[in-house]
């Protein structure tokens, strides 16, 4: 509102306001001081004059915005997570992102032997190469930048069922690091600290999909200082590095969008979920997948006519998914799913059961206000716990669904709209921004140790 | 701008605490120069900042930890004592683990001050070799009874509800208009049949309805009987003087007398709403009364038109023209035939590209076979069931101002068509192209018409109550086990083996207006009187036996 006043105020003077970010306004409140000292005595009620009728004006469209607001207000509602109402921030003349050009052996070539990788759901490094490489944030000098990218496909390996194999991909990781190293000086003067690297694998650039041998490697050295834009995210957990930017999911957002049924359909389903809750083939005891969890969502309500739970996949799923109030997102093998991307998109409140996760866009979308959290010892609990949240609260859920903002976030359209996981990643690294003056390191200066790490990653590549 | 006194201090302290010094080189240095109160006041400034730093470092961590013992999170707990039978050491490794982690987080300045200052953990340097697991096998949690609450389920159901009915507000239609709708009845086998069904699917729209009933032959106290459970705004139950006619060809002529008399009931009461002519026997889907809405003073929809399947034209086509490019050896080899072209049995407008009423579609839905119906003649041809056609009530009120030009005035088109003849709906229009066409065009089939009636020589009880006992056409049978108590059970409503002797079934005519020929039952009682032969036997097997124990 201060914005908008002053805004105003400079009108008359012909100041062009585009965005205004800190250092603008800063400057503004400035020249507003010399302007009035100058013209202090000579206009000093016609400035009252104008003032007064630029503070009416202002009144004036306020109130407009806001029964307009009022009125639109019953369908959706504007989504401001910590970080304030980011969502629809737009992220150009914000930052500048360098891309590496690296040989085809780290990208192009592993699509071509697999072009699995851009429909399963670890094809978000894929898409953010293809969106940077025509986005307008895209800058050709790396001395502008403030960030780089580094196009390695570490997930793109995939064995004959279609699930990435982890196991080169320390191996690739650091090839791809020496190599931009060796052929650019701009990793050396940080040691990576404005770099960004895309991982979405199970469990980020632990590069394991065993929690336990995840752990026990932890994040790969050479990426102590970069930033990671991961689907993984978990509080204190080795496999979240501080700093990092927390995406979805990969989802196909045609498939999802092509299948929409007329939103005057009543919501009859109360608590839908279709997936596994034994994996008799890793975990043939039951208790280590999902930490027990999923089964216990089985064992609990498998009667319970609330609940539409089974592990039969209908092809009507989306349509399935649209006529239900609550659908469940509990944790796998690890804790994220795509089921909150497809529950986001179809209106359905995800009923989140997944001890200490961080959700995507964690700073930008307040989470805890749109879906439900349920702790896993809870899980016995679920029905009463979801048959005793108010319908006004209910409702004010699928308000903040229904925004169109919302749903556009946790998409990698393509091509890239406004507003969508592109752009989200996008303003996360530009609120990183600026960086801190400590990560530029002497020339000579050496922090990582580049012989870390378990023995096998040690092999070139 | 620089200041006298203590410049030389600051950059000298800042310095220190850079290159990350203890507290206690600080403090000496400071100490030296405790003389000027600039110099001290940036001394307890500083150190009241690193002070409150260390604070919140700290608290940070005994929240995380307080909060890890509360919650139970992987990387840790205490509490999991109580859930998982195999503990293994791996919690305090997991815990040792997050706190190295969070004190190494900090690449700002007074976290290295934090690090340099407490002593190393040796828990922390120990642990962190160690390959203790951090994942274990988790208990399944199941509740002692895993069964829903029917508590719960209600209000759930209650939830469910309440989300419905913001969905109809936001997405569904608004001003939803009232449906008028008029049903033409009479009292029959098939009554019951026709108006339950009915009666449920109006109880179901979701709006206001009015239903005007009009029987034939007056009001009857069956009929009120079968109405009395309508959950409808309002129910309007008239009575019409000519009763029905044992010959049916007539019934749609009394069926439309019918019908007029129910708007000239919407013109006396000056009713507001949507008129929709729903014949006992039809079928409507919910979709049709929101498509209905869209109405403003004359509609049209599709109807389903289900009666026996009507042929067209046959049609002579060539086989051989139809599989050309396939079969090219047998080229010469030409079959032909004759096909029976099916017409749709939907009543409804047809319209040309650009949208417009160009003519009529007609099913005669009364070629039916003879066992029902008799074939009709020909003033049927052509006719439109007012199923079809929907209307604005204001269109029958008195001539008023607001009623559109091509409208005829209700008293001239019921007046202009004769007795014997039918009035068409239609002759209301001045103008037909200006009718609304629902459905797109009718594309949409969302109500059906299909006439099921039973011969007009049938009877039934009157009411559907029955007054005395039925006749038993299939015995029950008895059981074989020998322990059975003698002599069948009597239960107090069944009449007992004796008294089925003693009573001699008489035949009950059943009283009914409109003059239905009572049907003799004495064939019926021949046939039952063999058939209760055995039966008697069996009893009087008994009574002469009576300690024998023979069970057939």
């Amino acid at each position: 509102m201060v914005v908008g006043f002053l805004l105003l105020l400079l009108m008359p003077s012909s100041r062009s306001a585009t965005s205004i970010s800190v250092v603008d306004r800063n400057v503004v409140v400035g020249e507003m001081g010399d302007m009035l000292q100058l013209r202090k005595r000579r206009r000093r009620r016609r400035g009252h004059v104008s003032l007064l009728t630029c503070v009416v004006g202002f009144l004036f469209l306020c109130q407009v915005s806001r029964l307009a607001a009022a009125a639109v207000l019953h369908r959706h509602q504007r989504i401001s997570g910590s970080a304030g109402d980011v969502l629809e921030d737009n992220p150009v003349g914000r930052l500048k992102v360098f891309v590496y050009e690296l040989p085809s052996k780290y990208n192009k070539d592993w699509l071509e032997k697999d072009p699995r990788c851009l429909t399963h759901m670890f094809a978000a490094e894929e898409f953010v190469h293809d969106f940077l490489l025509t986005s307008p944030v895209r800058t050709h000098n790396p001395k502008e930048a403030d960030w780089f990218y580094t196009p390695v496909y570490t997930t793109c390996d995939l064995m004959p069922n279609g699930l990435p194999l982890p196991f080169k991909s320390p191996r690739i990781m650091r090839s791809a690091i020496s190599y931009i190293s060796t052929h650019w000086p701009y990793w050396n003067r940080t040691e990576g600290a404005d770099h960004f690297f895309v991982v979405p694998h199970d469990f980020g650039a632990c590069f394991h999909y065993q929690e336990e041998k995840a752990i026990e490697r932890g994040v790969l050295p050479l990426l102590k200082h970069a930033t990671l834009v991961q689907t993984f995210g978990q509080n204190h957990h080795v496999c979240l590095k501080e700093g990092s930017i927390v995406v979805p999911p990969y989802a196909p957002p045609e498939k999802m969008q092509s299948r929409f049924i007329p939103p005057n359909t009543p919501r009859s389903i109360f608590v839908y979920f279709r997936g596994l809750f034994y994996d008799v083939g890793n975990d043939p005891e039951g208790g280590y997948y999902a930490r027990g969890a999923r089964a216990a969502v089985w064992e609990n309500f498998k009667d319970n006519p609330l609940f539409d739970i089974s592990t039969q996949h209908p092809s009507t799923y989306y349509e399935d998914m649209q006529r239900a109030i609550f659908c469940l997102c509990p944790l796998g093998w690890a804790p994220w799913s795509p089921r909150l991307v497809e529950g986001v998109i179809f209106g359905c409140i995800p009923v989140i059961i997944a001890d200490d996760i961080v959700l995507p866009f964690a700073d930008a979308i307040p989470w805890e206000k749109i879906g439900v959290f349920v702790a896993e010892k809870d899980v016995p609990n679920l029905d009463k716990i979801l048959s005793s949240i108010s319908p006004e609260q209910v409702l004010e859920k699928q308000r903040l669904l229904a925004n169109p903002a919302m749903k556009q976030a946790m998409l990698f359209s393509q091509p890239a709209l406004p507003g969508d996981a592109f752009h989200q990643i996008l303003n996360g690294l530009a609120r990183k921004l600026p960086h801190d003056p400590h990560i530029y390191l002497e020339p000579g200066q050496m922090v990582l140790n580049w012989t870390e790490g378990p023995v096998g990653d040690l092999k070139p590549w | 701008m620089k200041a006298n006194g203590g410049v030389h201090r600051l950059p000298r302290a800042r310095s220190k605490i850079q290159y990350g010094c203890n507290l206690e080189q600080v403090a000496d240095g400071t100490l030296r120069s405790l003389t000027t109160p600039v110099s001290r006041l940036t001394v307890q400034s500083m150190l009241c900042f690193i002070s409150l730093i260390l604070g919140f470092q700290f608290t940070r961590e005994a929240t995380i930890f307080a909060g890890n013992l509360q919650h139970g999170t992987v990387s840790n707990t205490l509490s999991s004592f109580n859930f998982s039978a195999n503990i293994r050491s791996g919690i305090r490794s997991n815990f040792a683990m997050q706190i190295s982690q969070t004190l190494g987080n900090g690449s700002d300045v007074f976290g290295t001050l934090v690090r340099s200052i407490l002593p190393p953990d040796p828990v922390v340097s120990e642990l962190s070799k160690s390959k203790k697991p951090v994942v274990w096998q988790h208990e399944i949690l199941v509740r002692p009874w895993p069964h829903p609450d029917p508590l719960e389920v209600m209000q759930a159901y209650g939830l469910i509800s309440r989300i419905q009915l913001e969905q109809r507000q936001i997405h569904g239609i608004k001003d939803w208009k009232p449906i008028i709708a008029i049903t033409p009845t009479f009292v029959r086998a098939f009554q019951a049949l026709h108006l339950t069904a009915l009666m449920h699917t109006l109880s179901l729209v979701p709006g206001p309805v009015t239903w005007i009933v009009i029987e034939a032959g007056g009001v009857t106290n069956e009929t009120a009987s079968l109405l009395t459970q309508a959950h409808v705004h309002r129910l309007l139950h008239l009575g019409f003087v000519d009763s029905i006619t044992p010959g049916l060809e007539e019934q749609p002529l009394l069926e439309t007398r019918l019908r007029i008399e129910g708007l000239r009931c919407v013109q006396e009461h000056k009713l507001e709403g949507i008129i929709v002519f729903a014949d006992e026997s039809n079928v409507h889907s919910l979709e049709f009364f929101n498509m209905v809405q869209e109405v403003n003073w004359f509609g049209v929809v599709s109807v389903g038109m289900l009666g026996h399947a009507s042929f067209g034209e046959p049609m002579e086509y060539d086989i051989g023209a139809l599989h050309e490019g396939k079969n090219e050896e047998q080229g010469s080899h030409q079959l032909s035939g004759t096909i029976l072209r099916f017409e749709p049995q939907v009543q409804g407008p047809v319209c040309d590209s650009m949208g417009k009423l160009v003519g009529w579609h007609t099913f005669d839905g009364f070629h039916l076979e003879d066992r029902v119906f008799k074939v009709p003649d020909k003033s049927h041809e052509g006719r439109l069931e007012w199923a079809g056609f929907v209307l604005n009530a204001r269109a029958v009120w008195e001539a008023g101002s607001d009623e559109p030009v091509w409208l005829d005035s209700w008293l001239n088109w019921t007046r202009s068509s004769g007795d014997k003849n039918l009035p068409d709906i239609r002759s209301i229009l001045r103008d037909e192209k200006r009718v609304k066409l629902l459905g797109g065009c009718g594309h949409q089939v969302l109500l059906w018409w299909a006439r099921m009636e039973a011969h007009a020589n049938i009877s039934y009880p009157s009411n559907w109550a029955l007054d005395s006992p039925l006749e038993i056409v299939i015995p029950a049978r008895s059981t074989p086990w020998t322990d059975m108590p003698k002599g069948r059970p009597s239960l107090p409503h069944l009449p007992t083996p004796s008294l089925l002797e003693a009573v001699t079934p008489a035949p009950t005519p059943s009283r009914r207006k409109g003059g239905n020929r009572v049907r003799g039952r004495d064939s019926k009682l021949k046939h039952s009187r063999h058939r209760q032969d055995p039966l008697k036997g069996k009893v009087t097997d008994d009574r002469r036996n009576p300690g024998s124990s023979r069970r057939s």
